[in-house]
């Protein structure tokens, strides 16, 4: 049990002694990332491969997927034309299938395919590239101005001086909330995925590897896996959406 | 005096197990029995329904009460677990117990009651609805695993510092870690679990009454789940940094006072905002059921409500910091 959380982390560039930069590379979540992307790559081109009137299976799925997700992106955006909504849906649809395959790959039985959902750069980078794009929809939207005076509080746009004073105290806490949003988005999902592999391996050392680590695999990385999935990619567009609006 | 380690050992065992399940059970406790209580007046509302209203009942008893289960595998963990160096157990011991029991009794109270209301709504909706069951059971199953999310945020806390955290001897800093990182996850998991419970019971009562809005009910329920456990997660971060990034403590009564300061400080101040924002979550799911064109309104006017309703744990979160890092 001494290896939970325990990475192999490249504190040196391999065959050199120069030191990384930033302190180190955790080189099973990049080998990790990597798989999963190429396998989303490959199964995806296999689906669309031969698209045809009647759709045969592996085109059915990904038509399923996509057309979940188009519907859901556009209910959720609620622009008038179809375009507008079609331009957030891949990187919406990217991210679920993303973190979905990341949450599932931790169920292969070897010591080299760990979740990379289960280190806090992924998901915290992932967490800062959704606000970096809400907070930029927002200003693009509304403008800088419009933006930062959302931020000052409900009472900025009132006549009166009062008003103006308000924003003292509402800016600090609306930045501190935004960045908040940032930390919650991030630690859920690492918690959620981090907490299921380390309940598993605690329980399976103490029921000796029989029957009731099999029935906590497919709670925690089947169910738990596809509904963190979801509510992180359904958090992500509900920011966009609110920038925008 | 020199006390027997054996007697320590026994004291820090009971203490903590105590706290485990002494704290642990009753949440769930309270939710089996508001679900069985919904299911008793279900049948008498429609008597040919029974076997499938027992049968729901019974799974959203099975699945909410697995925050119990996991107060009971730590209670005995803490029981049982081998001390390691059991010449020299002293306070750390005690406190690193004290710390689990607290952490998992706190932490899954609030995901025990809170797994109550989806069962408690399902049985309510299924004397409705009778021929709607196996979607009411999925939804109620899909919104009590998402509200026992901070029971294991604080599973995992508690089995951290049982595996981890055994040192031998006495130092204050080490028993401020210890009971200060188990208040911070186990009161900071209360509220967000009996918040996101009550969001998931809007969203079946909701679904009771209007089968056709599912969809868009989960989805709203969802994404008011998640931002209810927004406490939870200040806590488990407020943990992690206590356990992980707080060598240099000073080792007095100061830094055992600033850590269990800042455990409380994080862990009770996320009582609150986690169930007012499930307040919100509830009327916000039960709002989409009710009129499903309007979701996206409903979903941006609760999501600001959660977030406004949340500042309380920002601020318990700044002076858990401050505590930590400025005093």
């Amino acid at each position: 049990m001494e290896h939970i959380g325990e990475r192999l982390i490249w504190y040196y560039v391999p065959f050199t002694d120069i030191a990384m930069p930033g302190g180190g590379l955790n080189v099973l979540t990049v080998f990790n990332t990597i798989v999963t992307m190429v396998t989303l790559w490959v199964l995806f081109w296999l689906g669309a491969r031969k698209r045809a009137e009647v759709p045969g299976p592996g085109q059915a799925v990904v038509e399923m997927i996509v057309g979940a997700f188009d519907g859901l992106v556009a209910s959720s955006l609620e622009f008038e034309e179809r375009e507008a909504n079609r331009k957030f849906f891949p990187l919406i649809t990217a991210l679920f299938v993303f973190l979905l395959l990341s949450n599932y790959i931790g169920f292969l039985p070897t010591q080299y395919f760990e979740e990379p959902t289960a280190d806090i750069n992924t998901t915290l980078s992932l967490g800062i590239m959704g606000m970096a794009i809400a907070t930029y929809c927002g200003c693009r939207s509304k403008g800088v101005l419009g933006y930062l005076a959302e931020l000052c509080g409900p009472m900025w746009a009132e006549p009166g001086i009062a008003g103006k004073l308000s924003a003292v105290f509402f800016f600090p806490l609306n930045v501190i909330g935004e960045l908040s949003k940032i930390v919650s988005i991030s630690f859920r999902l690492f918690g959620n995925i981090i907490g299921g592999s380390i309940i598993i391996i605690v329980v399976s050392q103490l029921t000796y590897n029989l029957v009731v680590p099999i029935g906590l695999d497919l709670f925690f990385v089947f169910f738990v896996g596809v509904i963190q999935a979801f509510v992180f990619t359904m958090l992500t567009l509900t920011y966009i959406s609110v920038g925008i609006k | 005096m020199e006390i027997d380690p054996h007697h320590i050992e026994l004291i820090g065992r009971l203490a903590g197990a105590g706290f485990a399940l002494g704290l642990g059970g009753v949440g769930a406790a309270i939710g089996m029995g508001m679900a069985a209580g919904s299911a008793d007046e279900g049948i008498m509302r429609q008597p040919q329904a029974q076997s499938s209203m027992l049968r729901t009942m019974l799974i959203g008893q099975a699945v909410g009460g697995s925050p119990s289960i996991f107060a009971l595998v730590v209670g005995l963990l803490i029981l049982f677990v081998p001390a390691m160096d059991l010449a020299h157990v002293g306070g750390n011991f005690i406190a690193m117990l004290v710390g689990a029991g607290l952490a998992v009794g706190f932490g899954c109270f609030g995901s025990g009651v809170g797994c109550g209301f989806p069962a408690a709504a399902a049985c309510e909706g299924l004397a409705r609805n009778p021929s709607r069951s196996s979607r009411v059971t999925s939804v109620m199953v899909i919104g009590q695993a998402v509200a026992q999310s901070p029971a294991i945020f604080a599973t995992v806390i508690a089995l951290i510092l049982l595996f981890f955290y055994q040192h031998p001897g006495t130092d204050w800093a080490m028993m401020g870690i210890c009971v200060g990182a188990g208040i911070a996850i186990g009161a900071g998991a209360l509220g967000p679990g009996w918040g996101s419970g009550m969001t998931a019971g809007g969203a079946m009562s909701g679904i009771g009454h209007w089968p056709r809005s599912h969809g868009v009910t989960l989805r709203t329920m969802l994404v008011g789940q998640g931002v209810c456990e927004t406490p939870a997660i200040f806590g488990m971060l407020v943990a992690f940094i206590m356990l992980f990034a707080m060598q240099n403590l000073q080792n007095d009564i100061v830094g055992f006072a600033k850590a269990v300061g800042a455990g409380i400080a994080v862990g009770f101040g996320g009582i609150g905002p986690g169930i007012g924002s499930g307040i919100a979550g509830k009327s916000g799911a039960e709002a989409t059921a009710t009129r499903p064109r309007l979701d996206a309104l409903v979903l941006r006017t609760m999501l600001i409500g959660q977030a406004v309703s949340q500042s309380t744990a920002i601020y318990a979160l700044i002076i858990a910091l401050v505590l930590l890092y400025v005093i």
